[in-house]
């Protein structure tokens, strides 16, 4: 489904990500593992055509997304989150996921003034309600973003990505900031988003979410691709455990 | 008193819509774009020259009009995809300069091009002032009191064009996404906004604006290089009192903006007359009014009257 090959990435004299490989299966949650600084966040923002790459090509569903717009990419399906939230502070928790399928309407503004996109919009508050209600934040609909706490931004920003019918989600340390108890909550919530058919590639550091609900699991260190595999195989692979896990993880 | 009062407001009123509508513009390049930028109130400047220029050849008020916000839409279009595109997101200062380069250059290309003699701009709406006396139970002292018809007509003009500017950022998908883009660039663009046309878009809206309102106010102030920099400096202190955050913030803060001046101005005349100071005429202290509206607004309220809140709050 999501092809990275031979991804270098350079920041002047600093290569980020060195000939990278990644293929995303259809379906599957697909974590993106490493130490910090190892280039994860730097290789997602190349997916998602926040930054560009030196080389290599990434192909989504057998498209070259390297030659379209980056603020098309959702029209494609992909729709990501990121580890700093990039929510739109003022505006409120439904506007917020509302905006995720506003360039659905195809209507003019004379449309809008008459009340055309009345039907869009109820289709949509509906949608957005639904998408709400999954991640448990429906009673917040009317609250502004930027008022509320750190783990429910959280949810918005996954609740947005969700109504835009995505069909890869690039979720950037969804956990982070997240209690035990949310953590399990987005257990559920992850596995029940892939069991609607949506691929799920996820860059994430607590190994506990990663090793419970990923398919597969890529390892990356210093920018380079170290090994793929099931999580029980990645978590018992000398060369991670090495770079990444730590010699007790596992014992 | 209560004419006077009244006579104020309505003096206020008229300034402060200048005051807000070159606020807006300056508000809505700041919020998306992220620059100060500088060179608003001359780049008003230029489009109300070509306007003058087109109104010189044609006499043709409409053609005069279309000219101008057409010059406004090429050079919005020329500062952001050849100067300030390759900038952007690079370095804040950057884009700073070039703006303040651009004051500078577009005040240049004027004098060698239009000269420095005031060029006159004839009145647009033609209305005359009317002069109302108000029943004795509230005007003792008779004092008549003037309703500016041109002034009024701009006033409504400008609203007018509130309205539309409004019920565009409220409706439209454009305008939309320029509020989304004002909020968070990246956030915008991966839910499908193209932020360079929103950006595009905001300095085409700033810069027409700008010569909108030059338009309105030549046939007072007469078409001159420096004829707009003072009105800029007034719609900056709109934004700052409004808040840049809000879109009618600007715009409403000038019309409080204008009316405080005013009411201030008539407080400060009673007061010297009560006095007997003869040495300070009120209006000299006209811009240390709007001065101190900047600073006790920064000091009491920093993110203005109908600014957001909660930006950083998390």
């Amino acid at each position: 489904m999501l092809k990275c090959k031979n991804i270098l990435i350079k920041f002047g004299g600093l290569i980020a990500v060195n000939q990278m490989n990644l293929e995303v299966k259809r379906g599957t949650i697909h974590s993106l593992i490493g130490p910090n600084g190892a280039g994860k966040t730097t290789l997602f923002n190349a997916i998602s055509r926040l930054i560009e790459v030196d080389d290599g090509q990434i192909e989504f569903d057998g498209i070259s997304i390297l030659e379209k717009k980056p603020y098309n990419l959702i029209r494609y399906g992909i729709a990501r989150t990121f580890q700093n939230l990039q929510l739109l502070p003022y505006q409120t928790v439904q506007e917020n996921i509302l905006a995720a399928i506003i360039y659905q309407w195809k209507g003019t503004i004379f449309d809008s003034m008459l009340g055309f996109h009345n039907k869009f919009m109820k289709d949509a508050e509906e949608k957005a309600y639904q998408a709400a209600k999954l991640f448990g934040i429906q009673n917040r609909l009317g609250s502004v973003v930027g008022s509320l706490p750190y783990g429910i931004q959280k949810k918005v920003e996954l609740a947005r990505t969700l109504i835009a019918d995505p069909k890869i989600l690039l979720l950037d340390e969804p956990a982070a900031g997240l209690n035990n108890e949310e953590t399990a909550e987005l257990d559920e919530i992850l596995l029940s988003i892939k069991n609607k058919g949506i691929t799920i590639l996820l860059v994430e550091h607590d190994m506990n979410l990663v090793m419970r609900i990923s398919d597969l699991v890529t390892v990356m260190n210093f920018g380079k691709f170290v090994a793929s595999g099931k999580p029980e195989e990645i978590s018992q692979n000398p060369e991670v455990i090495k770079a990444y896990l730590g010699s007790s993880y596992g014992t | 008193m209560f004419v006077k009062v009244l006579q104020s407001l309505i003096f206020g009123l008229f300034q402060g819509c200048l005051y807000g509508i070159m606020g807006f513009g300056l508000s809505l390049i700041f919020s998306t774009v992220g620059v100060m930028n500088f060179a608003h109130g001359n780049s008003g400047m230029i489009g109300v020259f070509v306007g003058w220029t087109v109104l010189f050849l044609t006499k043709n008020i409409f053609l005069a009009f279309l000219a101008a916000i057409i010059s406004a839409t090429i050079l919005a279009i020329f500062i952001d995809k050849a100067l300030m595109k390759r900038v952007k997101g690079l370095s804040h200062s950057a884009m700073l300069i070039i703006t303040l380069g651009l004051l500078l250059i577009f005040e240049g290309l004027a004098v060698i091009i239009w000269g420095t003699q005031p060029l006159i701009f004839p009145e647009i709406f033609g209305f005359s002032p009317k002069i109302v006396f108000l029943p004795q139970s509230l005007n003792k002292s008779n004092i008549p009191l003037i309703i500016p018809g041109n002034d009024l007509a701009v006033f409504g003009t400008i609203m007018a064009l509130l309205l539309l500017l409004i019920v565009f950022f409220k409706y439209s998908k454009p305008g939309l996404a320029v509020q989304a883009r004002s909020e968070d660039e990246i956030g915008a663009r991966v839910i499908g906004i193209n932020t360079q046309a929103t950006d595009t878009l905001s300095w085409i809206f700033g810069i027409a604006t700008a010569v909108f309102a030059g338009l309105l106010i030549a046939p007072k102030t007469t078409v001159n290089p420096n004829m707009l920099t003072n009105l800029q400096f007034y719609g900056f202190t709109a934004a700052v009192f409004g808040g840049f955050s809000s879109i009618v913030g600007a715009m409403a803060g000038g019309l409080i903006l204008g009316v405080i001046e005013k009411l201030v101005i008539l407080g400060l005349d009673e007061l010297f007359l009560l006095l007997h100071i003869t040495s300070i005429n009120a209006v000299d202290l006209q811009l240390s009014i709007v001065l101190l509206c900047i600073i006790v607004t920064l000091i009491v309220k920093p993110t203005g009257l109908f600014g957001n809140k909660y930006k950083g709050k998390v």
